[in-house]
């Protein structure tokens, strides 16, 4: 149970904060006008139907008509059961902020720290009645999904009524469109350290059109605007701490249901009830606590033993091994499973020999033997992966067998290409990070696999900084373990890695057909239309395969059973608190 | 002794001077770079350059070195480059941690470890003495990780308890500090005492035999007075040197120790700024360390005189 590896602990957690951001790019969905009943939309997969619209909504599967139902989906987060009012609720994360600028911090405890204390133009849905997988955009500080007059023209209307927190420097004044341009625009800087600024590269113009709206015009038509509304790196700043300070390190004030009291860095931090807070009633608890352990059997620990109510390091915390045990010590916890947004996959340098011949990938996806990589690496808890769909994109993925269907274990027909190849025999490397225990695992699974086709692999094991090195300077020598394992949406990942002109085109990949699809998905502003380009892609990987995948692990996230009106996102932000209340 | 002590105190500078060249050199030989861990995936090779430029990074290294030192000297140790608040300042906020934890620890050490030896030499090959010895052993051979690890979780899984995960400063809640210390304390402190005690025993066995305990006990004296008064103090200057020593390993060690029990010390602080490579916080911290080092040891030789007063220094 005990881990001193630090490192992997902050990339998992890492991981998980852009997997975060995953839900929401996945799916930017329906209002509960769209979903039917607001307290049993369970199961509800609003990215399933396809049913693409002219509304804001667009470019995701299930996008209906925008903003009536908009306004709909605002008025009801599902609630279950009796609300009641006061108490507090303790969360445990990994990994304290090292400040509090939400924009140049990786930390995914930032995130959720302004999940609590602001507001995004759009949000996901949350509540005990909401599917952790579901993703459900609904808005938030707007009130309802953008209008459209044209593709390339999103307006946002603000909630009227909505102020920052009493705290100085913005001390109560209402907020305003402006609010927003200032915010999309300061993530946007063009600097190395404002590290989501890709988030706005589509976006041409913000204008606050008058106080309550907010007009956002992108360069083309871009299919992902509304989720990227949603993720929480978009709650809005506020511009006179930025004019006080010179930047949002030390201060967080913004018109959430919370309030930062208190922040002891590699402690934890005390939000207490925003009491203007402009949805009527919320939120229901007197304080959240967030406390910061960064052992896991420590963080496990203080959630067995009910120091903390909410384990929002779940996924580096429970695992397949202390499953059980979790679940047979708190019999009345929730805990919870998801599917994962990304995971490992093998990846090769496309313009060097042997791997600049499609047949020698195509070998090499025929050699994993992708079930018994699951039972070897993953104690049988993950799905397949054969494309870059990952399973965690429940509205995006292909069915599990269409997947397995394409990933068939072919020893013979691995051989067969490799021969018409002319690459009988041949040794390579495969680098993984050494203090990442699971990229060395699969350069392993790799090593064992392959010898039987004459492919002689070295696992090179490296510290992570070179393992990055490699990357930036594409100088992995053919393979590496590539291991990023979570985006806000499809083409968070599909497009920097594998577009010719991507800026994480770490493999030199140049494949006219593939930029031509990928192009398309990225412009197509129906969802329909645009998740059959993404799963073409997914099912005719065999012709690209210039990443082999073999499976998507699992995560879990577990609460106790007096936080009511909770459930995890795989969002992993804390948006729903407002409506949560302490048993 | 006091020509002594400044003779001391000037070679203080100068090791320092070694001790911080050692130290950046050897943080910048790390692989990797802190642009790294601070761009993580965002990273592209464009941003890399012009991030380094931005923190100063790509300067020559002794540029940089002396631009460091010249702020050290004036008690500016930097910038933390993830945090952006002053290395100085998050030393002073983690000291009190590890200080505490420390000083705790270091008491149940000289408790355990002293008395423990004293009495396993007067009750030398009964069966305290082999309780004793066999404890000592024990503690010994078990690491502190795991036993800090199994006091965290046994609890927590058969009895739904656990030590606090929130750490409680000593000045605003005293009482739950010092719960909070004890169990960290014990497992840190029991695995030195074990040295300690070994020791101990030998060094007070070897001074008990010499002749001026058999004269004294000759004399009449009381056997508790012989032992505590005249043979335990003559036996103390070894022990004392170890237990200096383990001052610096407890200090050291301190990083697991903290990283388990949550408590937001310089060990956690050093093994954050080291994963992350924050060159200013780590040069730092281990500035600090070494300072610390130099200071124990002298405070240690001083001790020697107290305790046996036919030392002298030169």
């Amino acid at each position: 149970m005990f881990s001193s590896f630090r490192r992997p602990e902050y990339d998992r957690a890492r991981r998980r904060l852009l997997a975060a951001s995953a839900g929401v790019a996945g799916v930017a969905a329906l209002a509960a006008a769209g979903c039917g009943s607001s307290t049993n939309n369970k199961g509800n997969n609003a990215g399933s139907n396809g049913n693409a619209g002219k509304g804001a909504a667009n470019g995701t599967p299930g996008a209906s008509s925008g903003a009536a139902q908009g306004t709909a989906a605002a008025a009801g987060t599902p609630v279950v059961g009796q609300p009641k009012r006061g108490g507090t609720i303790t969360v445990v994360d990994a990994l304290d902020p090292q400040h509090l600028d939400p924009h140049t911090l990786i930390t995914p405890a930032i995130v959720n720290f302004y999940s609590l204390a602001s507001n995004r133009l759009l949000r996901v849905q949350g509540g005990s009645a909401v599917q952790p997988t579901s993703y459900t955009v609904i808005p938030d500080a707007a009130t309802a999904l953008p209008e459209q007059p044209d593709p390339l023209t999103y307006v946002f209307k603000l909630k009227p009524g909505i102020n920052w927190q009493n705290l100085p420097p913005v001390a109560g004044r209402p907020l305003e469109a402006a609010d927003y341009k200032f915010t999309i625009e300061r993530l946007g800087t063009n600097k190395p350290e404002f590290i989501y600024r890709y988030l706005t590269d589509a976006i041409d113009k913000v204008t606050a059109t008058d106080a309550q709206t907010l007009t956002i015009t992108t360069k083309q038509p871009y299919a992902r605007l509304v989720q990227t509304m949603a993720l929480p790196m978009l709650s809005v700043v506020a511009h006179e701490v930025v004019e006080r300070d010179g930047n949002l390190q030390t201060t967080l004030v913004g018109t959430g249901p919370f309030q930062l009291s208190q922040w002891t860095p590699k402690v934890g931090a005390k939000f207490v009830r925003n009491p203007g807070y402009f949805e009527q009633g919320l939120p229901y608890l007197d304080e959240v606590d967030y406390t910061f352990i960064s052992d896991q059997s420590a963080r496990l620990s203080a959630f067995l033993s009910g120091q903390v109510d909410i384990l929002n390091s779940g996924s580096t915390t429970i695992t397949p091994d202390n499953l059980s045990q979790v679940k047979s010590s708190l019999a009345n916890a929730t805990i919870e499973k998801f599917s994962a947004v990304g995971g490992n996959e093998y990846m090769f340098m496309a313009d060097k020999p042997p791997f600049n011949d499609l047949r020698v990938r195509q070998a090499f996806h025929y050699a994993i033997d992708r079930a018994k990589q699951i039972q070897v690496d993953a104690a049988g808890d993950a799905d397949w992966r054969t494309g870059p769909l990952s399973s965690g994109f429940t509205d995006w993925t292909r069915s599990k067998s269409d997947i397995q269907a394409d990933g068939p274990l072919d020893l013979k027909k691995a051989k067969d290409l490799l021969t018409a190849a002319g690459q009988t025999s041949f040794k390579m490397n495969m680098m993984a990070a050494s203090d990442v225990p699971d990229e060395i695992a699969w350069s392993e699974f790799a090593q064992q696999q392959l010898k039987g086709l004459g492919i002689d692999v070295t696992v090179q094991s490296v510290p992570h900084a070179d393992y990055l090195n490699a990357q930036v300077k594409r100088s992995f020598d053919p393979g590496q373990v590539y291991a990023i394992r979570a985006y806000p949406d499809p083409d968070d990942y599909l497009y920097p890695l594998f577009y010719s002109q991507g800026s994480k085109n770490y493999a030199n990949i140049n494949d006219p057909k593939l930029d031509q699809l990928l192009l398309a998905q990225r412009q197509e502003l129906d969802a329909g239309k645009r998740k059959q380009i993404l799963q073409q892609i997914d099912h005719e990987w065999i012709n690209y395969v210039y990443h082999v995948y073999s499976y998507t692990a699992n995560q879990y996230q577990g609460f106790q059973a007096r936080v009511k009106n909770f459930q995890y996102t795989a969002l992993g932000e804390l948006t729903q608190l407002r409506n949560t209340w302490a048993g | 002794v006091r020509a002594y002590i400044i003779r001391r105190l000037a070679l203080f500078p100068v090791v320092l001077l070694a001790a911080s060249l050692l130290i950046f050199g050897l943080v910048r030989i790390l692989p990797g770079s802190a642009v790294e861990t601070l761009l993580q995936e965002s990273l592209v090779g464009q941003d890399v350059k012009q991030y380094e430029h931005q923190l100063g990074l790509d300067r020559p290294l002794p540029v940089q070195y002396l631009t460091w030192a010249r702020g050290a000297i004036h008690g500016d140790l930097g910038t933390s480059l993830l945090s952006k608040q002053s290395v100085v300042a998050r030393i002073d906020q983690a000291l009190p941690v590890t200080a505490e934890l420390t000083l705790f620890s270091l008491l149940i050490t000289a408790i355990i470890g002293v008395t423990g030896g004293a009495l396993a030499a007067v009750f030398q090959d009964r069966w305290p003495d082999h309780l004793l010895r066999g404890v000592s052993v024990l503690l010994l051979a078990v690491p502190d990780f795991w036993l800090a690890t199994l006091v965290v979780t046994l609890p927590a899984v058969y009895f739904h308890w656990a030590p606090s995960p929130t750490y409680h400063p000593l000045l605003k809640a005293p009482g739950s500090n010092l719960v909070q210390f004890l169990i960290p304390a014990a497992v840190f402190g029991l695995h030195t005492a074990a040295v300690s005690l070994r020791l101990t025993r030998s060094q007070l066995l070897e001074v008990l035999h010499q002749d001026y305990v058999r004269t004294a006990r000759a004399k009449g004296l009381a056997e508790q007075t012989v032992v505590l008064r005249h043979a335990l103090r003559s036996a103390m200057p070894p022990v004392i040197t170890v237990l200096g020593t383990q001052l610096g390993y407890l200090l050291g060690g301190a990083v697991i120790i903290e990283t388990i029990f949550g408590l937001p010390g310089l060990g956690r602080l050093t093994i954050d700024a080291i994963t992350q490579r924050d060159y200013p916080q780590i040069e730092g911290n281990v500035l600090f360390f070494a300072a610390v080092f130099l200071a124990i040891n002298l405070l240690v030789d001083l001790s020697y005189s107290w305790f046996d007063p036919r030392i002298r220094y030169e």
